[in-house]
């Protein structure tokens, strides 16, 4: 009935037990961490595509034409009417400023970091006689943990 | 020889009872840790996307609907379900009378609800008739919105948010009056004597904003 | 002696090796543990700076898309005469009841503001509550001639956030 100390065996097992507990847990808290960077992510891409469909609203509406896949990057790309030039302070041309690792390095470096592209395919339809819309869809892609994600949004902008 | 079987059982019992409050006590503070950020913020992310989600479908389905008045739908109508991509909207056209151009006028409503979240938006459209034939002139104005959960296809429901967009539509009848009755000068003078009870950051350019007021003042 | 030490070996259970290599082990784990946790801190504390950053801008952005989208005109800024784009860290506007509402951002609080100016007899009144926090850059930029569409540039603590809003009403 005089039992010994606890052998090797119950200590392995007792870690063996621990460290099954723990590599879950471990695992479940990097995937927090993951979760809020892709909510990140993620929200700034429909941001993105909510701003590409305000700037639609306001463009000609002939100059609405598709930008087909892999699309178009925002950083270090020619001026478009969607983000580049993206902002100013000062009265002229002169002070304009793109994405690009000088002139915004916290939004150039975020970008490059997870190539944010965005593209458009543009399609006409109609609703009846006589009217014209154009029905357009709005992909933002950009890379997550090495996984290619897509956000999709659609509006339709009417001639009028 | 009772004690010799018991003793060797007690620390035991301790040792494991102490290496259960100590996982107990590592583990809870981690699970707390993990509430707070992977729950929390991100059911937040998740809410406010499903705000802009609607407000873009509704937009975007309010834009669909001004489409079917250029295509000369007519009348009241009960517009079915429409889909925008995978989220849908729905329409309704609601008659107002008619314009002094014998044009029709509407309030168009659209509707967009994802999850809990809902956007409605209220235009004012005036759809001309088609002379001779189609495309339809379509003037839209006086877009208003809300986010509570009105029903678009219910009167009741509709009469109140008329009431409600109303009370704002009486202040900027204000507004436009107090515009058209000033002169100029009179409005400059109003509009420049709020100078002083400005926040700061806002006093530095406020005569430049004077002047594109005034420069854009209705008037009689 | 040798009969007590072999009783008190046996109410014991643990000797002194036993109870030096447990406790090194323990401080093996006990080392690795607190590393882990430490590290886990760090990682936590990033994380929660980049959710609460992406928290400021989400309510700063939704509280002022909400008002300027069926806002009625754009006063500031406008474009410039060369018709670039103009950028400043405040905006005004004429809201859907002919107000003009001021937007602006204090950058020794972090805080954007807003300031309803009655177009009309009255005094301005700034809003108790601030309608964004923990904002450390801000750019309204006007970007078209119709004074229709206004970008919004907003920098939390590293997280940025780019909007654009185009009112509908005249």
């Amino acid at each position: 009935m005089i039992r010994r100390g606890l052998s090797l065996t119950e200590i392995i097992i007792a870690l063996a037990i621990a460290v099954m507990v723990m590599v879950p847990v471990t695992s479940m808290f990097s995937t927090s961490g993951q979760q809020v960077q892709k909510s990140r992510n993620f929200s700034f891409a429909a941001g993105l595509a909510r701003r590409i469909s305000q700037h639609l609203m306001a463009m000609p509406f002939e100059n609405i034409v598709e930008v087909p896949l892999p699309g178009l990057a925002l950083h270090d790309s020619p001026d478009d009417v969607f983000f580049n030039p993206i902002v100013n302070f000062s009265a002229s041309q002169s002070g304009v400023k793109k994405i690009t690792a000088s002139d915004m390095p916290a939004l150039h470096d975020f970008l490059v970091q997870n190539d944010f592209k965005y593209a458009l395919s543009v399609s006409n339809v109609s609703f009846g006689a006589g009217d014209e819309i154009k029905s357009i869809s709005i992909l933002i892609t950009w890379k997550e943990a090495g996984r290619n994600m897509i956000y999709r949004t659609h509006v339709y902008v009417s001639s009028v | 020889m009772l004690t010799e079987l018991r003793q060797p059982e007690a620390p035991r019992k301790g040792v494991a009872m102490v290496m259960v409050i100590g996982l107990v006590a590592i583990m809870m503070p981690i699970i707390f840790m993990l509430s707070r950020i992977g729950g929390s913020q991100t059911q937040l992310a998740v809410k406010y996307h499903e705000n802009l989600v609607a407000e873009t479908v509704a937009f975007s389905g309010s834009n669909a609907g001004l489409s079917r008045l250029q295509g000369n739908i007519r009348g009241y109508q009960d517009l079915p379900d429409e889909t925008s991509g995978e989220d849908k909207f729905s329409l309704n056209l609601r008659p107002t009378g008619a314009g002094f151009f014998g044009q029709t006028m509407y309030f168009l409503l659209t509707r967009a609800r994802i999850k809990t979240h809902n956007y409605i938006m209220m235009a004012e459209a005036e759809q001309f008739k088609p002379e001779p034939a189609p495309p339809v002139l379509v003037i839209s104005r006086d877009y208003w919105n809300t986010v509570e959960p009105y029903e678009i296809s219910l009167m009741a429901d509709v009469l109140s948010m008329q009431n409600y967009r109303g009370m704002e539509l009486l202040r900027l009848e204000e507004t436009r009056t107090f515009e058209r009755k000033s002169t100029e000068q009179q409005y400059k003078i109003e509009m420049s004597g709020k100078k002083s009870s400005l926040p700061a950051p806002l006093q530095t350019d406020w005569d430049a904003m004077v002047t594109a007021l005034v420069s854009e003042k209705l008037s009689e | 002696m040798s009969r007590l030490f072999k009783h008190n070996r046996k109410r014991a259970a643990f000797t002194m090796i036993e109870i030096m290599v447990g406790a090194t082990i323990l401080a093996v784990i006990g080392g690795m543990v607190a590393h882990w946790f430490v590290m886990q801190r760090q990682y936590q504390s990033r994380i929660l700076a980049i959710s609460d950053a992406q928290q400021n801008i989400r309510q700063a952005s939704w509280n002022m898309i909400q008002e300027l989208r069926t806002a009625r005109n754009l006063i500031y800024p406008r474009l410039n005469a060369d018709k670039s784009i103009r950028s400043d860290t405040k905006t005004i506007f004429k809201n859907f009841a002919g107000d003009i509402v001021c937007y602006f951002h204090d950058a020794a609080t972090g805080q954007i503001r807003r300031c309803l100016v009655p177009n009309g007899p009255g005094v301005p009144v700034v809003d108790k509550k601030p309608i964004g926090s923990g904002i450390d850059k801000v750019a309204f930029t006007a970007h078209d001639v119709g004074n229709r569409l206004i970008g919004i540039y907003l920098e939390s603590s590293g997280t940025v956030g780019l909007e654009s809003v185009y009112l509908l009403n005249e």
